[in-house]
């Protein structure tokens, strides 16, 4: 077994936890019931990456099999990387039957013929998700399998998860591919990024949710009346009714997606009075606002009713999950394109 | 509020004996003050009567210094003290009955502090908390019985209204039953049926429709600036998921916000009929829906019961309409492995419109002809009806051989 994939395997193996280790290496199906069998968990980590290496040594494991031992472990630590959305458009209407083995070599095709020097490997998930690892090389040398770009590909979708590698010179050529192999005209980042992948994946296949008006509701908790003191009486009650009430219709019931930041880039003109002759350039007082949170629209959400802020709050914290961005630039009204609520 | 006799109030100068002393109350830092008579002001500095409107009280120089203007009244606990001093003789307190034994009040306070309590005095007090617990109770009683009439003759109202409730249903079931007899004069005569009750009967009928329309698969709610569809799918009488889609309506039809899956190619089918023709709009999504719903459900169905017959992963995008599986067939010699790639290029229909199963290539002409006949039931059953029928299908021929030719099945 060539030396790179064993140091590959065996840094791969020490980055998952111990409790998962045999469960990420069953999942892997490279190694034998019997082989997984005698692996003595009960000893350090770097012992069991050693071990593990040992056996994958046995089965003579290539680049391949270790590259698909790395798209599990990303596949079940996607918070490790950082996600960015990508949007694609086509001019046509026809929707295609999608062909996995079709876009599998398209794709390939694509990238080998531009770049010699690289290892692209595929693994299909159960809810019609592709994972395609790419690990670049130039045409000198040989791909560098720990700086790799992934793509999370739902088929039959406008939209792509991207998370580049340090070598970002490569992303047209990925991009291109892309675009090429799933039947696309044009793609464009969406300035929508965060650590949850499952989340930016709710946010653009508008799984998030949302308050729609039925006369069918779905039968909730009411909290508010459980455990409250009868002696207890409310004077605002009205007022926290409202907050609630308008909360539900921005946020809706269920929980939010998880982003961890929105940035807005502010580039408006100052505006003083003119006699006090603050700033009289006409030029954009610039200035970038950056709220962080561990649940950024959660703890949006959580606001009002904790009396932070009136509700309902600026529709230009509330738009996030609709306009499907994080990341804004406001300048003054006058530039201002008329938003369509609607995703293209 | 517990009454204690007076104490020595000026420290030096013993309160004279006979005379009806101001009950003190014990403060909660344990110190012994008047209640609410406020000392009246000191004649010392202004000269002015006190109080004014007793001209012939003379000026009392110094609190309880004129013991015999200091004929000061027990307070009732029933009527509050609203403060000034009392200089009138109290009237005789209407609680006590006229053969009460002597008026405590009149008895010789206690000429030091600690002293042990004389028993007269504790059983004035005694008694004036029994009557105050008399009166607290007969208040309570008083109370209840109120809410016992009260809600008696709530009963009886009710009772009423029922009653005339059921008149009313006997003359509704009557004329319903004369009309049954007369149907060309059917009408609901409705001897004055009361408005609620028509209010009611519209409710119900609107009510009903409304469910109507759930089961139909479409309903919407008019909101504020537009109408809410809900869009519920079914297959085979299994109802699936439901869509939302928030449409305005002003100043253009425009959907604001929806939960549609992002490869029904919603957009599409809204720049051709939403400006036009808002039903056709919904027909036309409601189809791509429910097929792309039911094309799901049933591959759902195959993996969850016939995983055992799949060999590999079946692989199928993101609309369904491209599925590709293997599985196995068991035929007259052995096993054999059929593959299966479905296309439904039609995409509001829940049926393939191709179905190709092929077998492998050395198979014998039999079987060749099982998987023609396998892809005709593709294009003609749900999926995991087929294969339901499959699996009859071979009992059925591993059960011919055993069973002796003639034998009772």
């Amino acid at each position: 077994m060539d030396e790179v994939v064993a140091e590959y395997i065996r840094r791969t193996v020490l980055k998952i936890p111990r409790d998962e280790i045999l469960a990420v290496l069953r999942q892997w199906g490279f190694l034998s019931d019997t082989q997984l069998g005698a692996i003595n968990l009960r000893q350090t980590k770097e012992s069991i990456s050693r071990e593990v290496v040992r056996l994958c040594e046995e089965n003579s494991a290539d680049l391949k099999q270790a590259a698909i031992l790395d798209i599990i472990y990303n596949n079940i630590y996607p918070n490790k990387r950082m996600w960015s959305v990508y949007q694609m458009k086509k001019t046509g209407e026809e929707t295609d039957l999608f062909d996995f083995s079709n876009f599998k070599k398209t794709f390939k095709g694509r990238l080998q013929s531009a770049l010699k020097n690289v290892t692209i490997s595929f693994r299909e998930y159960e809810d019609n998700a592709i994972w395609i690892r790419i690990a670049w090389g130039t045409p000198y040398t040989k791909p560098n399998q720990y700086k790799t770009s992934y793509v999370v590909y739902h088929s039959q979708t406008p939209y792509v998860f991207i998370s580049v590698s340090v070598l970002k010179s490569n992303l047209p050529l990925l991009c291109q591919a892309l675009v090429v192999a799933s039947n696309y005209h044009d793609i464009r980042e969406m300035e929508l990024r965060s650590h949850c992948l499952n989340s930016l994946k709710d946010i653009v296949f508008k799984r998030y949710s949302q308050n729609f008006q039925t006369h069918y509701p779905k039968q909730q908790k009411n909290i508010a009346t459980e455990n409250v003191d009868i002696r207890i009486i409310q004077e605002d009650k009205s007022e926290k009714e409202r907050i609630q009430r308008v909360n539900k219709e921005v946020f809706g019931d269920g929980p939010q997606p998880k982003l961890e930041f929105a940035q807005y880039k502010l580039e408006t003109m100052f505006k003083s009075d003119p006699n006090m002759d603050v700033l009289e350039r006409r030029e954009p007082f610039r200035c970038l606002v950056k709220f962080s949170s561990p649940d950024l629209l959660e703890s949006l959400k959580s606001l009002a009713p904790a009396g932070m802020a009136d509700a309902p709050l600026s529709p230009l914290l509330t738009c996030i999950p609709q306009k499907a961005r994080n990341y804004f630039k406001i300048r003054d009204r006058k530039d201002v394109l008329p938003g369509s609520f609607v995703s293209p | 509020m517990s009454l204690r006799p007076p104490q020595n109030l000026s420290g030096g100068v013993p309160w004279p004996p006979g005379v009806p002393l101001l009950p003190l109350i014990l403060l909660d830092g344990g110190l012994w003050a008047a209640p609410c008579p406020p000392a009246p002001p000191q004649n010392v500095l202004g000269g002015v009567s006190w109080p004014p409107r007793v001209p012939q009280t003379p000026p009392t120089t110094l609190w309880g210094a004129s013991p015999s203007q200091a004929i000061l009244c027990a307070p009732d606990p029933h009527i509050p003290i609203t403060g000034g001093l009392q200089a009138a003789p109290c009237p005789p307190d209407p609680h006590i009955p006229p053969h009460s034994p002597p008026n405590p009040w009149m008895c010789t306070p206690t000429p030091k502090f600690g002293g042990p309590r004389p028993g007269p005095q504790a059983r004035v007090l005694a008694y004036l908390e029994r009557l105050e617990a008399q009166g607290r109770e007969s208040a309570r009683k008083q109370e209840e019985e109120e809410q016992q009439e009260q809600k008696l003759a709530e009963l009886k109202a009710k009772v009423q209204e029922l009653r005339a409730w059921r008149d009313k249903l006997r003359a509704k079931l009557e004329l319903q039953q004369k009309g049954l007899l007369e149907k060309d004069s059917f009408k609901m005569d409705a001897e004055h049926p009361s408005a609620w009750a028509v209010l009611e009967w519209k409710i119900q009928i609107l009510r009903d429709l409304l469910q109507l329309f759930y089961l139909t698969g479409i309903n919407g709610k008019l909101t504020r600036r537009g109408v809410c569809f809900c869009i519920t799918t079914a297959f085979e009488g299994t109802y699936l998921q439901s869509y939302y889609l928030d449409v305005l309506t002003r100043p253009e039809v425009r959907i604001q916000c929806h939960s549609v899956p992002i490869f029904i190619p919603l957009e599409q089918i809204a720049r051709k009929h939403l400006q036009t023709d808002m039903r056709r709009f919904l027909v036309v999504l409601f189809d791509h829906l429910n097929a792309y719903d039911g094309r799901r459900y049933q591959v759902d169905q195959l993996q969850e019961h016939f995983s055992g017959r799949l060999e590999g992963t079946l692989q199928r995008n993101s609309l369904c309409n491209l599925v590709v599986f293997r599985y196995n067939v068991s035929g007259d010699s052995g096993s054999f492995l059929f593959s299966a790639k479905l296309f439904y290029s039609d995409l509001c229909c829940s049926l393939p419109t191709e179905a190709i199963v092929s077998c492998m290539p050395n198979a014998p002409a039999e079987l060749a002809e099982m998987a023609a006949a396998h892809s005709e039931m593709f294009r003609r059953l749900a999926l995991h009806k087929a294969f339901a029928s499959f699996s009859k299908a071979e009992e059925t021929q591993d059960q011919a051989p055993i069973n002796p030719p003639g034998s009772p099945q």
